[in-house]
């Protein structure tokens, strides 16, 4: 937010603040700890809120009321551009999805091209997701198919 | 910094966790249930925090109280009127006080708020609720919720939370739960069982008699509900009463027996919610639920089955008859049933299902977890139909409270099935509710001399074998029984239903009374105009009860040294994903599974946070599957082969009524998906003979609607008590929808078609006689039947008489697009 050029900045305590936006205190206060609106001047009761807070408070209001959701609200805050949608698939395109099989009834689906994967990072992916699996399986319930001890 | 990012992160290194584990221990005595909820909390970061966290509790459990132990100091608070709470909360936090503060939510969770708890500050809040159970046909469910699984829909705008209520998910989560119960008095005679924990159970003596002890097997967490299912147990009507100050609060409650006149049938349109959040363990419990309810329908019986996600299917345009047909047919719609319709939009789904066939009055039975967020909506919607909503609630973590306000504001019922838990005992109880008379004019009858000062609304409905509680206010203690009456019609006699004899002593402790005012606040809680009443209030204070209007809540001053100077920094508690929440993982590995999954899960590389679930995120896309799509299968017939441009004229007119998109050759709407009758007759026409598919699964393949071969398969096939082959079959079909006179038909635009009836009459009878039919081989009986039940086809859309599958159609609504 461009707050520099706003020079004398009128300062409300949070109850003001709150009557300002026309808003919950709770809501407001929650607003802040989550770091969607600015942290105020000062300490306990002595903090103090600017223009930029109310302004933000308002944008907030207005986007949630337009049923925004509250990330996609710190990313408008934060001056993001909106990201370009991703160009629905085309018809008749051909997709490769590879079927990388964890154990029997895990698969982990990828499709390195959309996902921007280099085999190598896919070996690795895989490698980490299949390490997590034993260590989540540890007590062996699935041995391996050459494993020769049955329980 | 970004504050939340930070806190999320901490609390996924595996130690910094802030609830330490939940402990309950619980007492039942007859209908009574009393807990006791520990919970532990801590902050684990070095500047204070404000510990945010929502739980559930029982449907009409009443808190009875609240003690913390903050550090080593024990404190109490108190209950006031609920702005005044949340002044005072904000107040002592910008004083750098501790404060806490427990707010009943909209959507009747709790919100625990632990504002500005010292670095590394140890917590324990000790909660008391108590309720009333309910027998259902001489069983006993005790449910305890643990977790609120993920819910579809906008938790602020759809239902009605505040920002920091709002609960929030995470697979790494994992929050210890213990659990103590002690079944008193005959209760613990009874054989009980848990369908969702792996239970110990021992017997012992107390000072009162025999008690059952039942504790948890093996180390659990917060991520399923507690069930423990009590049957073969004796239950007649009982009347309690105790001191209430000055006067005396009494809990009569009543085990109706209504005798059935007959063999009842019953109107039932089922519904069965197939969103993403059924997926998995629910779905297969929600099928076995409703092939047991299938297969006890019966000779008079009339049913229609529909499913809702996103969007909502209807299989049958009315309700049909119970039939070996349309049973065979239903039972093929279940067992082919996936949770793969996307969001839940309930409230559309019953609107929809409420307008078919609305001439005959009728139930809904609906099949649901319930995880929705705009439930005050959907009540309100269902209450204005005049359905009554009968509802199997699944699942591993439901929304018990917003499943049973449903039912009860319909006069329906609500029963719940834990994954891996018999369905049958829940179904059959439902059909015998379903079949079950409705009385009118229930009234209570007092003993004589006893003037009640408040006695709590009696529902509106009643069921044979399950409790109804009633309780009230009385100047002086009560002698003799108390009669529950009922008329089986608006002008019939009163009959008595259940009675219940008051004890002789009065009960000690002021739990009762405060369950009575805490019925009697929800009785008045409204003033109309969607205020909270004054009465309202001033029952909450007077007996102490967290409600909508009122808040508990404790200020603990801090020395002078010890009071932080900022804001307290937010730590929102993450709900554990309820187990097999949409799929993930399955419940009935949950028995032999030994390992710590949270500990290990916390070091693996997962998605960063799972609180909007990918079923929600995406837009369901129609289920076609696109012709060039299928370029990569050899086994597809030639007529579904790609098309190039330089394909001779009829192959790409064939194309293009096969590509689906074409709405006069493809219809998709919530009656049917599939060829119209103008796609199937073009593309006879535009097809060689010896392409034409000659078995069902090759219309299937074609592009026919299951639902119109589920006809041609289970109704024509069977025609005149005669089996008619399958290629018989098809090749009748096909054939007339070949011949010259249905095209010149179908092919006329809709608005003329109404002007000539003539042409349908030309068209029967050119069927009728059709030779060439009869040189194929064909049955002209079976031509005979076919083309009468196709009479009334447009180039749209196909009769009704084929939905109705030979049960007939109590009413027909606009015929589907």
């Amino acid at each position: 937010m461009h707050t520099d050029s706003r020079s004398p900045t009128p300062s409300y305590p949070l109850a003001d603040l709150c009557v300002l936006a026309d808003l919950p205190l709770r809501t407001v206060r929650y607003y802040v700890q989550i770091g969607l609106v600015d942290r105020p001047m000062g300490e306990t009761r002595a903090a103090r809120y600017g223009a930029t807070q109310l302004e933000q408070l308002l944008l907030i209001k207005k986007w949630t009321a337009a049923g925004l959701s509250l990330e996609r609200i710190r990313e408008l805050l934060r001056g993001e551009q909106a990201p370009v949608p991703p160009r629905a698939r085309a018809i008749g395109s051909v997709e490769v999805h590879s079927h990388l099989m964890v154990a029997d009834g895990v698969d982990v689906v990828i499709e390195p091209g959309r996902a921007g994967l280099s085999p190598e990072q896919v070996r690795q992916f895989i490698q980490g997701v299949m390490a997590a699996y034993a260590r989540v399986n540890g007590g062996g319930v699935t041995p391996p198919p050459n494993a020769k001890d049955k329980q | 910094m970004d504050l939340q990012e930070g806190a999320r992160l901490a609390t996924r290194d595996g130690e910094s966790v802030s609830l330490l584990g939940v402990k309950l221990s619980g007492d039942l005595r007859g209908l009574l249930f009393e807990a006791t909820v520990e919970q532990r909390f801590v902050n684990p970061y070095d500047h204070n925090v404000e510990v945010v966290y929502s739980f559930p509790l029982p449907w009409g459990a009443v808190l009875l109280g609240v003690e913390v132990v903050l550090g080593d100091k024990r404190l109490t608070g108190a209950v006031i009127e609920k702005k005044q709470a949340e002044a005072r909360y904000e107040e002592a936090l910008s004083d750098g006080n501790a404060a806490i503060m427990l707010e009943k939510n909209h959507d009747h969770s709790y919100s625990l708020n632990l504002g500005n708890l010292a670095a590394r500050e140890h917590c324990t809040i000790t909660l008391r609720y108590a309720q009333t159970l309910q027998f259902e046909h001489h069983g006993l469910r005790l449910l305890i919720p643990t977790v609120i699984a993920p819910r579809y829909g906008d938790a602020q705008r759809d239902g009605g939370l505040l920002p920091h209520q709002s609960p929030r998910h995470s697979l790494t989560a994992d929050h210890p739960f213990a659990l103590e119960l002690a079944l008193h008095g005959a209760l613990a005679q009874a054989r009980v069982a848990s369908p969702s924990h792996p239970v110990s159970v021992a017997h012992g003596h107390r000072d009162q008699g025999s008690v059952l002890t039942v504790g948890l097997a093996r180390r659990e967490s917060l991520d399923r509900d507690f069930v423990l299912v009590l049957d073969q147990l004796p239950h007649a009507g009982l009347a309690l009463a105790a001191h209430d100050g000055d006067r005396v609060a009494v809990l009569a409650s009543f085990c109706p027996r209504i005798a059935a006149q007959g063999a009842a049938t019953t109107a039932v349109k089922i519904l069965v919610d197939c969103s993403g959040s059924m997926a998995g363990d629910s779905i297969a419990a929600a099928q076995r639920a409703l092939q047991a309810i299938v297969r006890q329908l019966g000779n008079g019986d009339r049913f229609s089955l529909s499913r809702f996600g996103s969007t909502t299917e209807h299989r049958a345009r009315g309700l049909w008859k119970a039939t070996e047909t349309t049973k065979l047919a239903a039972q093929r719609w279940v067992g082919a049933l996936a949770a793969d319709l996307g969001g839940t939009e309930m409230e559309a789904a019953l609107a929809s299902t409420f307008s078919l066939a609305q001439t005959v009055s009728s139930d809904i039975l609906l099949v649901t977890d319930g995880e929705i967020s705009a439930i005050d909506s959907t009540i309100a919607a269902a209450r204005d139909s005049g359905h009554r909503l009968f509802i199997v609630g699944i699942g591993s973590s439901p929304a018990e409270t917003h499943l049973r306000r449903l039912a009860e504001a319909t006069g329906g019922a609500c029963d719940f099935v834990a994954p891996g838990e018999a369905v049958e005992p829940a179904v059959l109880r439902m059909a015998a509710r379903l079949r079950s008379l409705r009385l009118c004019g229930l009234r209570l009858e007092w003993p004589a001399g006893v003037a009640p000062e408040w006695v709590s609304p009696l529902r509106p409905s009643v069921f044979d074998g399950d409790t109804v509680n009633v309780f009230a206010v009385l100047q002086q203690m009560p002698q003799g029984a108390l009669r529950l009456l009922g008329r089986r019609s608006s002008d019939g006699t009163p009959l008595e239903i259940g009675a219940a004899t008051f004890a002789k002593q009065l009960e000690t402790g002021d739990t009762l009374a405060r369950m009575a005012a805490s019925v009697h606040f929800h009785s008045v809680a409204d003033d109309g105009m969607g205020n909270p009443s004054a009465e309202a209030i001033r029952l909450a204070v007077d007996y102490q009860l967290v409600t909508a209007t009122t808040n508990f809540l404790l200020v603990h001053e801090r020395a002078n040294g010890e009071k932080p100077s900022d804001m307290p920094m937010l730590h929102q508690v993450d709900q554990m994903l309820a187990a097999g929440w949409g799929g993930t993982g399955s419940v009935s590995f949950s028995r032999s599974f030994a390992g710590h999954v949270g500990s290990a899960l916390a070091s693996a590389a997962l998605p960063g946070d799972i609180s909007v679930p990918a079923v929600w995120r995406t837009s369901r896309k129609s289920g076609h599957q696109d012709l060039t799509d299928r370029d990569s299968d050899l086994q597809i017939p030639a007529f579904l082969r790609k098309v190039t441009d330089q394909a001779p004229t009829y192959i790409r007119q064939r194309a293009q009524i096969l590509n689906r998109q074409d709405r006069r050759y493809w219809a998709e709407s919530e009656h049917y998906a599939g060829m119209t009758p103008l796609g199937v007759c073009e593309w006879l026409r535009l097809t060689p003979a010896a392409e034409w598919p000659s078995t069902y699964a090759g219309l299937l393949e074609l592009g026919l609607g299951a639902w119109l071969v589920d006809w041609l398969e289970l109704v024509v096939a069977g025609h005149g008590g005669a089996m008619h082959a399958e290629p018989n079959v098809v090749a009748a079909f096909l054939h007339l929808m070949h011949l010259p006179d249905t095209h010149a038909v179908l092919a006329q635009p809709e608005g003329m078609r109404r002007l000539c009836k003539a042409a349908t009459l030309r068209l029967r009878a050119a069927w009728a006689g059709d030779p060439a039919a009869q040189a194929d081989g064909i049955a002209p009986a079976l031509l005979d039947a076919m083309a009468a039940a196709l009479d009334g086809m447009t180039a749209s859309a196909w009769p009704n008489q084929v939905f109705a599958l030979g049960g007939e159609v109590e009413e027909e609504i606009g015929t589907a697009s």
